[in-house]
């Protein structure tokens, strides 16, 4: 019962850095036992059980003298305050309290390097929009094999949205292959090459109209359906980044087959201001539209829009309103007039690659002839999924109501319309920059005057451009 | 109280130790007692060394009280669902909570239930309320990352019990979010 008696021993002993008394029955195996546990103990940190193991192992074997100077040593240094400020920074992020969060994962980092904390410190920082130093602490966690590829994984998304692709595509490259983010870095590298600071887009593609003119339903509709060509490019330039002032440049031509009174071409610009990133933001933007028909002057609008959206976990509230002043040409100047719409939308990502839209869209068009002025209400969804690296589809579908302002000359009634709309989008991406596309929309409208019911639909297809600097 | 019974429980282990196993258990047990845990991890471990059998359980229920839970976690051993008795399923509960693994504290806490009486069904429910603050919210994607994180480093550390705990609970959250974030690297990385 040697060891029986140690305790005994030990329960009474002064303190644990006090002079050890020697047991009266050495047992130098027993001792090896303890001075081994002192050294896992030391080895682990833990100082004052490191110190009971070498007392029991000194008391059991006077000539051991390594645990006698293990013992001397650790009674030499200053016992540290035990505390977890990483396990409260942890709760407090996931209560989306980033601010304290960020002040407990530095307490955690106080006096020792601690690159799980550093992370967690530059993830919020990042949240917080401050990516200065979100940076400064991601590149401390960097350093350190464990944490290294989220670390890099979050570098790459601040420079991503302060528009540094050139920075961004390498670092999520370099996730790809060797690290669990896998699929996710190989599309925000591909995002990554395709924004920037400066981006732009172009697109060619051919497409069938099978109802151009708009005839009504039950009429014959030969002579109505015809094809065309397009070609669209846009430039868009974010000096800052994501988040700050920007101008967009953009310009369409479609060229139709053989109803060229209906070729439409446009050009436009837009200057606007984005405060904010992807998970919460507010725009206004100003942009002027100059569009001919036909080969004619059409229609020269200035356009305002508001717009600000909220990301809560994995779903985000955006609401838009947006009045665009209409001046129509020629036969079309009674159209001439101010249109004002407005939608809340509400959208859930059902995981990283999947996403639903819902909202609901009001629009007053307010021209200068009553019974051409009207207002629109109705719902509206889309539904967004990435399949596989390469293959994206998107669909799209709206039911609007639309009623008249006035009697119209003529039919003697208010004119009332419903449209029923779905569109239908899939891309195939070709590399970094080449995308196929190919869509397929419809209309239905439905009216109590039988000349504007109808129905058309639209296939197209196209390859894109798309490139980021 | 709770050192009490843990050291009734270990008095019915000291028939299954060997003779020399014995006396550490015993001096252990006495210790955790009188809470000097460091003596009582100390005997547990040369106990352990010494081929007792739960001398494993015993010194992870010690470094509960030493504030190690990471460690303890460790020295529980694999599997995180409940066991025989109530008393070391709340201790193991605790070494979850205090090593940040959530859910597996939680489940383990809801086993305790009034198995280990009422004063510990009463500390299990105030850990449980404190585990649903914590779950209110969706895990971030950085939670998921970091419990991912901890399981790679673990694994390298070759501990592999607290390896798969991470890993674990890292499956488990994203189990919680809509977007199943990494859920299939966390099951990836169980072991197998």
């Amino acid at each position: 019962m040697t060891t029986l008696f140690l305790a005994l021993a030990l329960a009474t002993a002064p303190g644990p850095c006090d002079p050890v008394e020697i047991s009266p029955r050495p047992d130098p195996e027993t001792a090896a036992a303890y001075r081994k546990i002192g050294d896992d103990e030391r080895a682990a940190g833990a100082r004052e059980t490191a110190v009971a193991a070498y007392r029991a192992a000194a008391a059991l074997d006077p000539s051991d003298g390594a645990s006698r100077d293990a013992l001397r040593r650790l009674c030499a240094t200053p016992i540290q305050e035990n505390t977890d400020p990483f396990r409260r920074g942890l709760e407090l992020m996931d209560r989306g309290e980033l601010r304290a969060a960020v002040a407990e994962f530095q307490k955690a980092q106080a006096g020792h390097p601690d690159a799980s904390a550093a992370l967690l410190e530059g993830v919020c920082l990042y949240r917080l929009d401050e990516d200065e130093a979100a940076e400064a602490a991601l590149g401390l966690a960097a350093t350190d094999p464990e944490v290294q590829d989220s670390a890099r994984f979050y570098q790459g998304l601040i420079a991503l949205r302060r528009g540094d692709s050139s920075t961004a595509a390498p670092l999520f490259d370099g996730l790809v292959v060797s690290s669990g983010f896998g699929t996710l870095a190989a599309d925000m590298a591909l995002i990554a090459r395709r924004t920037g600071r400066f981006s732009v887009s172009a697109l060619a593609s051919v497409g069938w109209n099978s109802n151009l003119t708009l005839a009504p339903s039950g009429y014959a509709t030969s002579g109505a359906s015809d094809g065309s060509a397009a070609i669209a490019a846009s430039g868009l330039w974010r000096p800052t980044g994501e988040s700050g002032p920007y101008l967009r440049v953009s310009g369409a031509y479609q060229q139709q087959f053989h109803l060229t009174a209906f070729d439409t071409g446009s050009a436009s610009g837009a200057a606007g201001w984005q405060l904010g990133h992807a998970d919460r933001a507010i725009v206004a933007e100003y942009a002027y539209t100059y569009s001919a028909l036909g080969g004619a002057p059409y229609l020269s609008s200035n356009r305002l829009l508001a717009s600000g959206w909220l990301m809560w976990g994995s779903f985000t509230l955006t609401g838009t309103y947006l009045a665009r002043f209409e001046s129509y040409q020629s036969v079309y100047q009674p159209f001439s007039g101010t249109l004002q719409w407005a939608e809340a939308r509400g959208a859930w990502w059902f995981g990283p690659f999947a996403r639903l839209g819902v909202s609901y869209r009001l629009g007053v068009d307010s021209v200068q002839v009553n019974y051409l002025s009207w207002f629109e209400h109705g719902p509206h969804a889309d539904f967004f999924a990435q399949l596989g690296r390469s293959v994206r589809i998107g669909l799209d579908a709206s039911l609007a109501f639309r009623t008249y302002g006035a009697v119209a000359p003529g039919p003697n009634v208010v004119r009332a319309d419903t449209y029923l709309t779905g569109a239908a989008v899939a891309e195939y991406d070709l590399g970094n920059h080449w995308t196929i596309q190919a869509t397929l929309g419809a209309r239905k409208a439905y009216s109590n005057l039988a000349q504007f019911s109808y129905f058309a639909f639209m296939p197209t297809v196209g390859v894109a451009y798309l490139a980021g600097f | 109280m709770h050192a009490t019974g843990l050291a009734l429980l270990v008095g019915a282990m000291l028939a299954a130790s060997g003779p020399g196993a014995d006396e550490h258990l015993l001096v252990g047990a006495n210790a955790f007692r009188e809470e000097r845990f460091d003596v009582a991890l100390v005997e547990f471990r040369v106990a352990q060394s010494l081929g007792a059998p739960d001398a494993a359980t015993y010194a992870a229920t010690t470094l509960v009280k030493l504030g190690r839970p990471e460690e303890a976690v460790e020295s529980f051993g694999p599997g995180d669902g409940p066991g025989q008795d109530a008393l070391i399923d709340y201790y193991r509960g605790l070494a979850c909570y205090g090593a940040h693994l959530y859910l597996c504290a939680d489940r383990l806490m809801a086993a305790v239930g009034d198995r280990a009486g009422p004063r510990i069904a009463g500390l299990a429910s105030q850990v449980r309320a404190s585990i649903a603050s914590a779950l209110a919210n969706e895990p971030s994607h950085a939670t998921i990352d970091w419990y991912l994180s901890r399981c790679t480093a673990e694994k390298k550390a070759k501990r592999a019990v607290l390896a798969g705990a991470y890993c674990r609970e890292a499956a488990g959250l994203g189990q919680r979010r809509s977007d199943k974030y990494r859920k299939a690297d966390a099951e990836a990385g169980l072991p197998r």
